[in-house]
């Protein structure tokens, strides 16, 4: 939620990937790295090093301890940056291979063959392993458990990758720096490796709760109604956490969800079919014990009194609004479009019309694609326009969120009063 | 909600004689008032809220959904007649950021000539 802050954790990140240059560069000259055929081993060997930074660098984001989390601004956040890591790691291996067969020329093909020595085919077989698991990952239409299994096989891979990387005579045999600074990353790569295969939960309460009732929305919607077994679990408003189900017919997988109440008394959840397991939820009943993890994330309600709040929910975006909705005492001036494709889908509006009967400070707009169509910035302007003068806080699908982002930047918000929460990673 | 009654007291310009009680439910009646009121190249819709009831958040948000339309449609909202009660519930709600409020129709079909 907080851009700065986000922005400053992105930046460490870029550091952290890069730094293998400063002491690359310190010890050679760069006539004799980029003259002629050299150039094509100096490109892949930079392309090497920060390829193994960025790789140990997903590695620890993947263990989403909550430093981490903080500094860049939320889980989602995090995500996105490791999830674009992944496809830098795949860009920097594939162009270190196509440079150093360039520079190998006729005898290039040897490079890929066991023959050369496993210093070298280790490299092959973690190049190979982890464009297979990162195109699968980002392209594929995974089940929540095939992802996490090809997440963490490719965590295998890097073992791999660093073993290549250490073992070849490389650039980082000729600075201890250099190797000092490589070894570090990788011990911290593995060392996040095998905190989350021990299923790590570093600072991260457990909290046992027993299923109250189970309010069906619709054919593909419910609200979970939860009561703590012993301690409950303290949040605040729009933040989320990941809940195990104990039911048969219902995979005991751990599987993220925003919290839908207010802090305090019963906790909800509303959940709706996106999935496999999601689709399986449907079927839960009163009873069943949950076994809840958390809370993570920042996209909490903002108190700021002094400056309008727009609210922009698509479909089941609407959970941490209406966490927010419900925590609301009436001094905050607030707009909520609430963007669905037709009425049916617009779960929970009459608690919202009441709760805006209480605040009139609160308006709830219903914006339905079958009737209005999409919503767009200049429609916001309309209704507000002072809406440049407030906080602009928006949780949907990715699409809708950069059409938002990018028009309330166009019309010169600044960035950190644009707030945002993608429930795509979930 | 009955039919709301449409009135064109003058050329690009039309009123809406909002009227009963104006709820979320409000919806197909209004929406279907204003699809006959934003004809003909209208410049100006006029609600005019003499006869309202009862509008409770539900009406509001109707109300604003309803501007995002005229909006769309380069056309420009007006109220007028509006009680006491509803016009501090304008304030509060600060729907008349948006929509200029005035004290009775001759006044706001004044400020619509002027437009």
């Amino acid at each position: 939620m907080d851009r700065a802050r986000s922005r400053a954790g992105r930046y460490v990140v870029a550091a952290v990937v890069l730094f293998p240059l400063v002491p690359w560069l310190a010890v050679g000259s760069l006539d004799e790295r980029f003259g002629g055929n050299a150039t094509l081993k100096s490109v892949a060997n930079l392309a090497a090093l920060f390829g193994i930074a960025a790789w140990a660098a997903t590695l620890v984001l993947a263990s989403r301890i909550r430093p981490l989390e903080r500094a860049l601004g939320g889980l989602d956040q995090l995500y996105v940056v490791h999830r674009r890591l992944g496809i830098l790691v795949v860009v920097l291996a594939v162009t270190h291979a196509l440079f150093l067969t360039l520079h190998a020329g006729g005898s290039a093909l040897d490079l890929y063959l066991p023959s050369e020595g496993w210093s070298t085919f280790s490299g092959v077989i973690a190049l190979v392993l982890l464009t297979g698991f990162v195109v699968t990952s980002v392209l594929g239409r995974l089940g929540y458990q095939t992802f996490v299994l090809v997440q963490r096989l490719a965590g295998a891979a890097f073992v791999l990758g660093a073993f290549h990387t250490f073992a070849v005579r490389g650039t980082s045999a000729s600075s201890p720096g250099l190797t000092a600074y490589l070894a570090f990353l990788t011990a911290a790569g593995v060392a996040s490796l095998g905190y989350r295969l021990l299923g790590g939960r570093l600072g991260v309460g457990r909290h046992p709760y027993r299923v109250a009732e189970v309010r069906r929305l619709d054919d593909d919607a419910v609200e979970i109604v939860m009561a703590p077994v012993a301690r409950p679990l303290v949040f605040q408003a729009g933040q989320f956490l990941y809940a195990t189900f104990d039911q048969d017919g219902i995979p005991r997988e751990s599987h993220p969800f925003t919290i839908a109440s207010a802090p305090g008394g019963e906790l909800r959840l509303a959940v709706k079919r996106l999935g496999d397991f999601t689709g399986r939820l449907m079927q839960l009943r009163p009873g069943a014990r949950a076994q809840l993890e958390g809370p993570f994330g920042s996209f909490c309600l903002n108190d700021d009194t002094g400056h309008s709040q727009t609210w922009i929910a698509g479909g089941i975006g609407i959970t941490p609004f209406l966490s927010w909705a419900r925590s609301l005492d009436g001094s905050i001036a607030v707009d909520l479009y609430y963007c669905t494709p037709g009425a049916e889908q617009a779960h929970f509006i009459q608690e919202l019309y009441e709760i805006a009967d209480r605040y009139p400070r609160f308006r709830v707009i219903p914006i339905r694609k079958s009737s209005l169509g999409r919503l767009s910035v200049e429609d916001i302007e309309a209704v507000n326009p002072k809406v440049s003068n407030g906080h602009v806080l928006i949780c949907g699908p990715p699409v809708m969120i950069d059409n938002m982002r990018t028009g309330f930047a166009a019309r010169g918000i600044p960035q950190d009063r644009i707030h945002t929460e993608c429930f795509d990673f979930r | 909600m009955p039919e709301l009654a449409v009135r064109e007291p003058f050329a690009h310009v039309r009123v809406i004689d909002i009227a009963g009680d104006v709820t979320a439910d409000s919806d197909d009646v209004v929406m279907e008032a204003y699809s006959r009121a934003s004809t003909d190249g209208v410049r100006v819709i006029l609600l005019n809220f003499a006869a309202l009831d009862y509008m409770n958040s539900g009406g509001i948000g109707l109300l604003v959904t309803l501007l995002i339309r005229a909006q769309r449609n380069g056309q420009r909202m007006l109220g007028c007649d509006l009680s006491d009660h509803y016009r501090q519930i304008f304030e509060l709600t600060r729907l008349d950021e948006a929509i200029a409020i005035h004290d009775s129709e001759p006044d706001a079909l004044g400020a619509a000539a002027a437009l």
